[in-house]
């Protein structure tokens, strides 16, 4: 559990960090926190020639808040955000989605932008920033571009990123004054992996379901559903339909039954709150 | 006058040392200078040939110096001796073949644990794969392939046991009740794993070693045979403090004698700890084991007769003492009942799996997870209570001692007792109300109970019960097990007590210091323990070390009776200078005391002549033997003798008790389950330390939720093993452990010292199946599987009809046994098929698909294609480079082919094969794949969550690529992937 030999690039600016990365390309990763990098690195499971260590990028550490969104620098630390969300009372379903992100130590070094560049299928933020209809903002040494979540997150552990290009921003639409939320995750013990993750909005009478766990990406689906009668009709039916991974983790059967269970409860949740 | 320390809290003098950082493990200890650093070459595959080895790579590499070879474990050392006459031959590396992923092959040596890592990665191997056997009742059949030629069967021991009369009992009972059950392998991983320094010395031909190898240390004898060295040329140290150990590190001993045999090559020491992938992937496991349990009872559930039919899964090789787990537990196999009749079967089979161990409880969850699941049988089938059927059945106080059919000589309880203690207990009868309130509202709520007897002080001799009465008489009887302690006391009255107990964090030191403190009347302060353990000068036998939890009940003992040995020399020097004409004089506040003149001096005084003044001693007291103020006491259990004629054996000195009894409550939401309320009653004899009792107890009530619910060792059904992290190996942590309600009692055992017995591992053995009865009980199904993981108590809770099965229209491809993982896709191109299949068959052009190929050959085979290839393969962070072999077969253009390919390197070894069909649709071409595939070793290890995913991502890049290749244009295809796949085994 000792890494292969790499050589460290502490840019001080985000020209540089894109310049180092474009020089580099495949054989360098982009290490902030490290949470999931260094343990990968001391199994010798990554073992590039070069990391670009980003965090004196002073840019990158920003959080914005906008009146529709909350743009995050790809390189604030978890903690950070979500202290900040508690703080401002910025973003209610996003605020409550970041504890459920393994541990506080964890949070406290691991950041916002490498677990979206991470691309864990079962992943909060990658979940948030689905439903969300959130984008990035990635750059090379040239230009920078947007992309959606939808075209971002390919599979598991894949992402549109392109070798040269690091991860600038995480942009997190706010929702509507009147929308209805929830959030719930099924782990074996406290911090794991979700074996299941649900988030919901409801604005009037269109429902998002976002389940994380089940698949490659997180399974994003919305519908138009009169009564709570219906739109619990409807994720029975998205629990018998929708594609669910069976691995050594979890049964498939396991994560249809979650996905109903756990959708009826923020249902039934929603109905209560509304009265 | 002080009272006295024995059965008071006193806290831990360890601690101070260990909360400030200033422990001393095996990582901290100083080496000599130009001590190389280890890594080992480790077996990606569970059953393999091995054809060749090529180190030359990794030794040009810059700081690697020598890699230990296979040849040279040959020349240099014996295989490993095994407790079972066998034909297996058993070295510290594989020979010529793999037999487990993570098995042995190489040690590299370098100036760096990192660079020696980067030379095991630079070793390579050719294997030749061979069917891998995971499960025991397959590979006990007449058509399994063999594991280790020369043998004749995979089933390495069979041995039958008959006592009483139990074939009559049986077809005269009222009812024969029987269960099947399977334990599955699991662990106590010790934050600490295995670590060894070790040198050779040439000129006296000896090696020296330091490691945290916990003992037994008869395994001493085993490495000195394997080193191929007298015993007393093998030094053996063991540090004073070791990160845990429950059995576990008992593992350590492959690694000291391969640091031995490569400092021997190199002429250097070496330096070798081993690593958290390593530890879990290969250190050890507790056995699995299948058992058919049958019980004869009468109608009112008296059980007459049991029959055990125990299929014991030791792993790839009997690792001495295997086959202990099965034996360690013969004597006691009655459990707390009194039952005379007696049938057991035990067969110990060799599979594809790391080999098997000492894990704390070693045996007793296995036996009891039978035992007391049965007895909630019984009580079932006979609608009667757990309590109705264990009174009627118990052995009785006045029954003790009470020789067990078996021949386990329980020593002391009032098992009745305690049920009345429990029954009593508010916590159970909140239990009770809670299962009525329950049942009342729907819920799944269910009462478990468990009744154990807990051995303590193992029986060096019962591993010979293994043999027939022929092999053992031929082989000399064995039986017994020393404990040995030194006392000594310094010239300025301050006493040191040696021991060879071999701690891993359980507090020796606090509880010998309340012993000796006691027996001198001195405060505590005065007494060291040195609990460093040192082969060359401390007295020791083959019983010393850290297991079978004989600290209480054997090293207190007998540190009590060295320590009054001293005391009575003491005392007849001290009645001389007090002038006392009696023998009671009173040892207390650091003085002695003659209580009838009120004469006294102090104890430092007194001992301060033995050193200053012997001449005046020996004078006074007229024997030159007592003027040492130093002694050294062997000690072994009276009741401890070799199996008998009968083949009946007293397996250890000392059985303690426990009763414990859970509410359980499933969560529909989760099927998960969750612990409501636990009582744990123990019983185990005199309490040294109240506090460290209760410790004792809480750890092994984690570890045994961590086997009832969260921990296993997972193997893919081709022989790969899965749990590489504490991520996929679960241990639970302080969030998902209740606190347990601790009742105790005290029955003095009347054959130990001070009438203590061991209680460490009682919640290991009783607490896994007192869980699972009580999820039996809650969901109304019997076959529990542990661990009870939510994903099992989903498919229990649909079999039980609790919950409804989905009718789902799930494709599902007929998935090989041996190619576990499965992958299909569709991807849409806008060229023509003719197009593809140009590239296919191209290799410059083919060099272009293949990401990361740096060189590729292209031969052909009757109508196949191959391509030989170096390929690099990533997946997210994940970079793993291969050397590949791909054929392309079944070619008709331009429909469909196969494309079959393996690959190995680094992370391990991958190989798949599957159609590939390309179909016109319109003006695209459809092409779909179905893939089966196996990977194994690194990837597989730690990546299980995620690896079938990721086949499917390379074989998405993979076609992907061929399409641009062929002239599809890159933008927009990416979305149109629309795959889907499933999961095997």
């Amino acid at each position: 559990m000792k890494s292969a030999p790499f050589v460290v690039h502490q840019p001080k600016s985000l020209r540089d960090a894109v310049k180092l990365s474009a020089i580099h390309g495949e054989d360098a990763k982009i290490i902030a926190g490290g949470q999931t990098l260094v343990p990968m690195l001391a199994m010798r499971i990554a073992t590039p020639a070069i990391l670009i260590d980003i965090n004196d990028v002073k840019e990158l550490t920003r959080i914005d808040e906008k009146n529709d969104c909350i743009q995050v620098g790809s390189a604030v630390s978890q903690a950070k955000l979500e202290d900040y969300l508690v703080n401002k009372s910025a973003h209610p379903l996003l605020s409550i989605m970041m504890p459920w992100i393994a541990h506080r130590p964890i949070r406290n070094r691991g950041t916002v932008g490498g677990s979206i560049a991470h691309a864990d299928p079962s992943a909060e933020l990658v979940l948030a920033l689905s439903i969300l209809q959130g984008w990035v903002i990635l750059a090379n040494a040239h230009k920078q571009r947007k992309v959606f979540a939808q075209e971002f997150f390919i599979g598991a552990l894949q992402t549109d990123r392109q070798m040269d290009e690091i991860l600038v921003q995480i942009v997190f639409p706010k929702l509507d004054k009147n929308a209805q939320y929830g959030f719930v995750e099924y782990g074996y013990r406290h911090g794991d992996f979700a074996v299941v993750s649900l988030a919901l909005i409801k604005n009037d009478q269109e429902w998002t379901f976002a389940y994380g766990g089940i698949n490659d990406t997180p399974q994003v689906f919305k519908e138009k559903l009169s009564t709570y009668q219906d739109a619990r009709a409807f994720v029975a039916h998205l629990a018998n339909t929708a594609n669910v991974r069976e691995d050594p983790t979890a049964s498939s059967d396991l994560r249809r039954h979650l996905m109903q269970s756990q959708s009826e409860m923020l249902i039934k949740q929603i109905e209560l709150a509304k009265g | 006058m002080n009272s006295p320390l024995l059965g008071q809290a006193i806290e831990r003098i360890e601690d101070a040392a260990l909360l400030r950082g200033a422990g001393k493990y095996m990582d901290d200890l100083p080496i000599y200078p130009g001590t190389l650093y280890a890594a080992v070459v480790r077996s990606p595959l569970p059953h393999a040939k091995i054809i060749s080895i090529d180190a030359s790579k990794a030794l040009a590499l810059k700081g690697v110096r020598e890699i230990l070879l296979p040849e040279d474990i040959a020349k240099f050392s014996k295989p490993l001796l095994g407790a079972v006459k066998s034909e297996m031959r058993q070295w510290v590396l594989a020979m010529d073949r793999v037999r487990y992923v993570g098995e042995p092959i190489a040690m590299v040596l370098a100036e760096s644990r990192a660079l020696a890592e980067d030379g095991v990665e630079l070793v390579e191997i050719e294997y030749e794969s061979l069917p891998a056997l995971v499960d025991v009742k397959k590979a006990i059949q007449d058509d399994a392939i063999i594991l280790h030629p020369g043998t004749i069967s995979n089933c390495v021991s069979d041995r039958s046991f008959r006592y009483g009369n139990p074939e009559e009992t049986f077809s005269k009972a009222d009812h024969v009740i029987s269960i099947d059950i399977d334990y599955p392998r699991n662990s106590c991983t010790p934050i600490e794993t295995s670590g060894v320094i070790a040198s050779w010395s040439q000129a006296d031909e000896s090696y020296q070693v330091t490691s945290n190898f916990m003992g037994p240390f008869s395994l001493h004898t085993v490495m000195a045979m394997a080193l191929n060295v007298p015993a007393n040329k093998l030094r053996h140290q063991y540090p004073c403090d070791s990160g845990g150990s429950f059995g576990v590190k008992q593992s350590a001993l492959p690694y000291i004698v391969l640091c031995c045999l490569a400092s021997r090559k190199i002429g250097r020491p070496v330096k070798f700890i081993e690593d958290r992938f390593e530890h879990l992937v290969a250190a050890t496991s507790a056995t699995a084991r299948s058992t058919t349990i049958r019980a004869a009872v009468t109608n009112d559930g008296k059980i007459l007769a049991l029959d055990y039919d125990q299929l014991e899964d030791c792993g790839a090789y009997l690792r001495a003492p295997e086959p202990a787990t099965l034996y360690r537990m013969h004597g006691c196999l009655t459990g707390a009942y009194d039952i005379e009749h007696l049938l057991v079967r035990n067969r110990v089979v060799v599979i594809n799996k790391t080999p098997s161990g000492l894990v704390r409880g070693f045996g007793g969850p296995q036996v009891y997870f039978a035992l007391e699941r049965l007895v909630h049988q019984i009580a079932k089938y006979l609608n009667k209570t757990y309590f109705e059927i264990t009174a009627l059945n118990y052995v009785k106080k006045e029954q003790f001692p009470f020789q067990a059919a078996a021949g386990a000589l329980l020593d002391s309880g009032d098992y009745v007792h305690a049920q009345e203690l429990v029954k009593k207990s508010t916590t159970y009868q909140k239990i009770l109300e809670r299962k009525q309130q329950a049942l009342k509202e729907g819920r799944w709520y269910g009462i478990g109970y468990a009744s154990i007897v807990e051995p303590s002080i193992s029986n060096m001799g019962y591993i010979a019960t293994v043999l027939t009465k022929e092999q053992r008489n031929k082989a000399g009887p064995k039986n017994g097990a020393i404990t040995s302690v030194t006392v000594s006391i310094d010239p300025l009255g301050g006493v040191l007590v040696n021991i060879a107990s071999a701690p891993a964090g359980q507090g020796h030191q606090t509880v010998i210091r309340q012993v000796v403190a006691d027996v001198f009347g001195v405060s505590s302060k005065v007494i060291t323990v040195n609990v460093d353990f040192d082969t060359h000068k401390d007295a020791w036998s083959v019983a010393a070390g850290n297991y079978s939890s004989r600290f209480a009940g054997a090293v207190a003992g007998t540190a009590h009776l060295a320590a009054d040995k001293l005391k009575q020399r003491i005392l007849k020097y001290a009645k001389h200078v007090l002038a006392a004409d009696h023998d009671a004089l009173v040892f207390a506040n650091d003085t002695i005391t003659d209580p009838k003149t009120n004469q006294n001096i102090s104890f430092s005084r007194i001992c301060g002549a033995f050193h200053w003044a012997p001449g005046l001693v020996a004078q006074a007291v007229g024997d030159e033997k007592s003027l040492a103020l130093r002694k050294t006491v062997f000690w072994s259990a009276s009741t401890l003798h070799a199996t008998d004629e009968k083949d009946r054996i007293n397996t250890s000195a000392a059985y303690g008790f426990a009763l414990d009894v859970c509410g359980i409550e499933i969560d529909p939401i989760t099927c998960t389950a969750k612990i409501d309320k636990y009582i744990t009653l123990h019983d185990a004899g005199v309490i040294l330390n109240p506090a460290l009792a209760d410790g004792q107890i809480y750890g092994a009530f984690s570890q045994g939720v961590g086997a009832a619910l969260f921990e296993e060792f997972v193997y893919s059904s081709d022989g790969n093993f899965l749990s590489g992290t504490f991520a996929d190996y679960r241990v639970p942590t302080a969030c998902e452990i209740p606190v347990p309600t601790i009742i105790h009692m005290e029955s003095p055992s009347p054959f130990t010292p001070l009438g203590a017995k061991g209680l460490g591992e009682g919640n290991n053995m009783s607490t896994p199946v007192c869980i699972a009865n009580a999820i039996a009980d809650a969901i109304g199904h019997d076959d529990i599987r542990l661990p009870a993981t939510p994903t099992r108590i989903h498919e229990w809770l649909v079999k039980s009809q609790k919950i409804e099965p989905r009718k789902l229209n799930e494709i599902k491809s007929i998935s090989r046994a041996d190619m576990p993982m499965s992958a299909q896709g569709q991807i849409e191109f806008g060229i023509s098929a003719e197009k593809i299949f140009q590239v296919l068959l191209d290799p410059e052009r083919l060099k272009n698909v293949i990401p990361g190929c740096e060189s590729i050959t292209q031969t052909r085979e009757g109508l196949d294609i191959l391509y030989q290839c170096v390929a690099v393969v990533r997946i997210g962070v994940i970079k793993a480079r291969f050397t590949a072999l791909l054929r392309i077969s079944e070619i008709h253009q331009p429909n469909d082919f196969v494309l079959s390919g393996e690959g190995r390197g680094p992370l391990g070894y991958a190989e798949g094969f599957g159609k590939v069909n390309l179909n016109k649709v319109g003006e695209k071409t459809q092409l779909s794949y179905d893939y089966q595939a196996k990977i194994s070793g690194k990837l597989a290890a730690v990546g299980s969550r995620l690896v079938e995913g990721s086949i499917r991502i390379v074989l998405d890049q993979l076609f992907k690529s061929l399409a641009r290749e062929a002239g599809e244009k890159k933008v927009g295809w990416l979305t149109k992937i629309k795959a889907k796949y499933k999961g095997g085994e």
